[in-house]
């Protein structure tokens, strides 16, 4: 009761020196801000951290200070956001079902042999479905049914025993994976002692049993050669757009703002800060947005101004000779500003809805992004930059 | 620890709260236009309470009611028409940012504001009767050039009012009397709102509706004034008033404590002012000065900074204005008629004070038609 009666009598009711003396050096650090006193915001942001450590709002004031410190110009990195690569790369992992359906296509097209075959000469196959279905089957567990026009015998090349060939009716759902005449066939090894023309439809189907492995192992073994072209094809289609888009891009790239080296400690600075300031914010808060955000606009800008200074993009006139405008040095000597370019930007998009869409890649990446090593030694730049070089001199 | 001591606890700390819990206003921002507010009474810098005997008197001061003998209906608006800030404000809201638009808003004026009023009033020798369909006030600020956040305050106000006054002490008819005059108004406000935060950001990848939510208020306050009338020349005059008598203007908590929100002065919350001046009426027109100085609250608190001196001439159908202060310096000129006057001022005003980097320039038109 007496503690009650002495706030009373002392006028407690209007606001507390402390939270006055707190908002009063807030309110100073971001005047210092506006007026571009870093110096000054950052003296003032620190003895409120140190004051108050559980105060959040002076920790990402200190990073604001460090980030005016590097001198980077908040509004040019915009344009980052929008830039066809990111833009790009952000097609490639959210309309996975645009590119699946291209792929399913390209795929039906390579297993047919037929590049001119369309859904409409092959109505009954159902593909893809089919081929989830051999892969999820075990060897011992094929069902086949077709009907046999005709045989012949031939060396099989992929093994030493006789093998036949079956052409069969589009009704089969077996995929064929040879191209031999105009037509679906079936290719199959026989004993020595056999001959292809004593395999009529009966009894193929008969002693088909005993040929399922075979056939199977066959099958796969060439649907995963066909798995592992498509792969490549479809690698070699993103590394083409992400080079188009990258080409696209150059106008923006040549607008990022380039700073001099004795600025990247305090950004370095700024975003360590961030990056704590991020985990230990509460959900939804105003200042986890703002780190999130901000980490992201400077993680691009690191990503960006590597590739700026990296590469000599007056020089670029298409998208093929990106990789063959870089400079060896340069791009090495940036390393570690794409690596932490990188890094802070995979490890902020976790928990985000991005990540869990894509969470595949993005742990992929992550992985890879263990193994690189924070620093290179001499001799490891020297390796990369001949491995640069000499790509350059193959390719250009 | 028994359920009893628990309970005493619990009602201890309450207590503590209640009594110690209070609004914290981070950047403080003053505008010309108030509810009610005239082009007179603006272009005056709101220092006009002893200003008797004029059309817009009942405008700044209720307790010179008994002294009006215009009766009738009235139109009037009062509106900044140009300036800086409805360039600004328009640009960051409604258009792509661009790089120009942030190093001009950071390198000119960081702090836009835009405000209007309108009244509809019925007057007559009992009372007046008041209804402002709109006071439109918006507050933008934008901070932190390393990563630019906007602390914006929109308000759409909606008020009718019951106002009069009377004499308490002398005889209006006996110019060497003292007089005492009580003025009193009270209204209903219904209000649109909203106090918020966003990066710039959020501002180039949301649609603004998105980043803005209006919360609706109501309420009743009232009105409180006094005017002393002193029948020698080289005394003034007196006014004192309690304004938003009973309001209670409630915050977010989220935003109480914060540096960077934005919390307009002198015109929601309860407040208090006093004002010495005198008028003299002559062959060569009428001459008025005042000097106004406004109080937190219930007379909490003295700040020089929030004194301002209002003088107006008058002769004729052509009235001259002046109001000064350390934050704002206008001048005006009106043509009065009987049924019509129009108003243009020139003003300089910084109404987030230090904070803000330069004085804004602004023109502002005021229109009043009697019926």
């Amino acid at each position: 009761m007496i503690p009650l009666i002495v706030l009373l009598f002392s006028g407690c009711g209007k606001t507390t020196p402390e939270n006055e003396e707190n908002m009063a050096i807030k309110q100073g650090i971001i005047a210092a801000l506006n007026a571009n006193e870093s110096d000054l915001a950052l003296r003032l942001a620190t003895d409120g951290e140190t004051h108050h450590p559980n105060d959040l709002e002076y920790t990402y004031y200190k990073a604001q200070a460090y980030s005016q410190k590097a001198t980077i110009d908040i509004y040019t990195l915009f344009p980052i956001i929008q830039m066809k690569i990111f833009d790009v790369a952000i097609q490639e992992w959210e309309s996975a079902n645009a590119f699946e359906k291209k792929r399913k296509e390209s795929l039906k097209i390579s297993i047919l042999g037929d590049e001119e075959a369309d859904e409409e000469s092959v109505p009954e196959l159902e593909i893809q479905s089919k081929i989830d279905q051999l892969k999820s089957m075990d060897q011992e567990v094929i069902e086949l049914s077709f009907t046999v026009d005709y045989s012949e015998t031939y060396h099989d090349s992929y093994s030493e025993k006789n093998s036949c060939s079956i052409i069969y009716s589009i009704s089969s759902p077996i995929i064929p994976f040879e191209k031999k005449m105009n037509g679906n066939f079936l290719l199959f090894e026989i004993d020595e002692d056999e001959v292809c023309s004593d395999y009529t439809n009966a009894r193929i189907e008969k002693e088909l049993p005993f040929k399922k492995k075979q056939v199977h192992s066959y099958a796969k073994s060439l649907y995963s050669d066909k798995l592992k072209q498509k792969e490549k094809r479809r690698i070699n289609e993103r590394f083409l757009k992400s080079a188009i888009a990258l080409f696209d891009s150059i106008p923006i790239f040549k607008r990022i703002p380039r700073i001099e080296e004795d600025k990247f400690p305090p950004l370095y600075q700024s975003l360590a800060i961030l990056k704590d300031l991020y985990r230990r914010a509460p959900k939804g808060s105003r200042l986890k947005k703002n780190a999130f955000q901000q980490l992201g606009l400077l993680s691009g800008y690191l990503i960006a101004y590597t590739i700026k200074d990296s590469i000599e993009l007056e020089e670029v006139k298409n998208p093929s000779e990106l990789a063959c405008k870089a400079n060896a040095k340069k791009v090495i000597q940036n390393y570690k500003h794409l690596l932490a370019g990188v890094q802070t930007m995979l490890d902020v998009i976790i928990d985000t809805k991005f990540y869990k869409k894509n969470k595949a890649s993005i742990e992929k990446a992550l992985e890879y992004m263990k193994l690189a090593p924070e620093f290179l030694s001499e001799e490891l730049k020297e390796k990369y930059i001949d491995t640069i070089v000499d790509f350059q001199e193959d390719n250009c | 620890m028994t359920l009893l001591s628990i309970f005493k606890r619990t009602i201890a700390r309450g207590c503590l709260f209640l009594l110690c819990s209070s609004q914290l206003y981070a950047f403080e921002t003053t505008h010309q236009i108030r509810p009610h507010s005239t082009f007179e009474s603006t272009t005056l810098a709101n220092s006009c309470s002893t200003m008797k005997e004029n059309k817009f008197s009942t405008s700044c001061n209720m307790a010179l009611f008994p002294y009006s003998d215009n009766s009738g209906i009235y139109i009037s608006t009062i509106g900044k028409s140009d300036g800086d800030s409805i360039e600004n404000g328009r640009d960051l809201i409604f258009d792509p940012i661009t790089e120009d638009l942030i190093k001009r808003l950071f390198q000119e004026t960081n702090f836009n504001s835009f405000t209007f009023n309108s009244d509809v009033s019925l007057k007559n020798q009992l009372f007046e009767i008041s209804y402002s369909p709109y006071y439109l006030l918006a507050d933008l600020y934008l901070f932190n050039p390393a990563f630019p956040e906007i602390s914006l305050n929109l308000i759409n106000r909606e008020t009718l009012s019951l106002s009069s006054g009377l004499f308490l002490l002398g005889d209006k008819e006996n110019p060497h009397d003292f007089k005492l005059t009580l003025g009193s108004k009270v209204f209903y406000f219904r209000q649109e709102s909203a106090n918020t935060l966003f990066s710039l950001f959020d501002l180039s990848f949301n649609q603004p509706e998105e980043l803005i939510q209006l919360k609706n208020t109501y309420g009743v306050a009232a009105d409180l004034s006094f005017f002393l009338d002193i029948p020698y020349d080289l005394i003034p005059n007196i006014s004192m008033q309690l304004k938003n008598i009973g309001s209670k203007t409630k915050d977010e908590e989220a935003l109480v404590q914060s540096a960077t929100r934005l919390a307009p002065r002198f015109l929601f919350e309860t407040y208090a002012t006093i004002g010495l001046g005198k008028t003299f009426k002559t062959q060569y027109g009428s001459f008025s000065y005042n000097i106004e100085h406004f109080i937190e609250s219930y007379f909490e608190g003295f700040d020089i900074n929030d004194t301002t001196i209002g003088g107006y001439y008058s002769l004729r159908l052509v009235s001259l204005f002046l109001g000064i202060g350390k934050f704002y310096q206008n001048i005006g000129l009106s043509f009065d008629s009987e049924n019509f006057n129009v108003g243009i001022s020139y003003s300089r005003e910084k109404d987030i004070k230090d904070f803000q980097n330069r004085f804004e320039k602004s023109a502002y038109i005021g229109l009043t038609i009697s019926l």
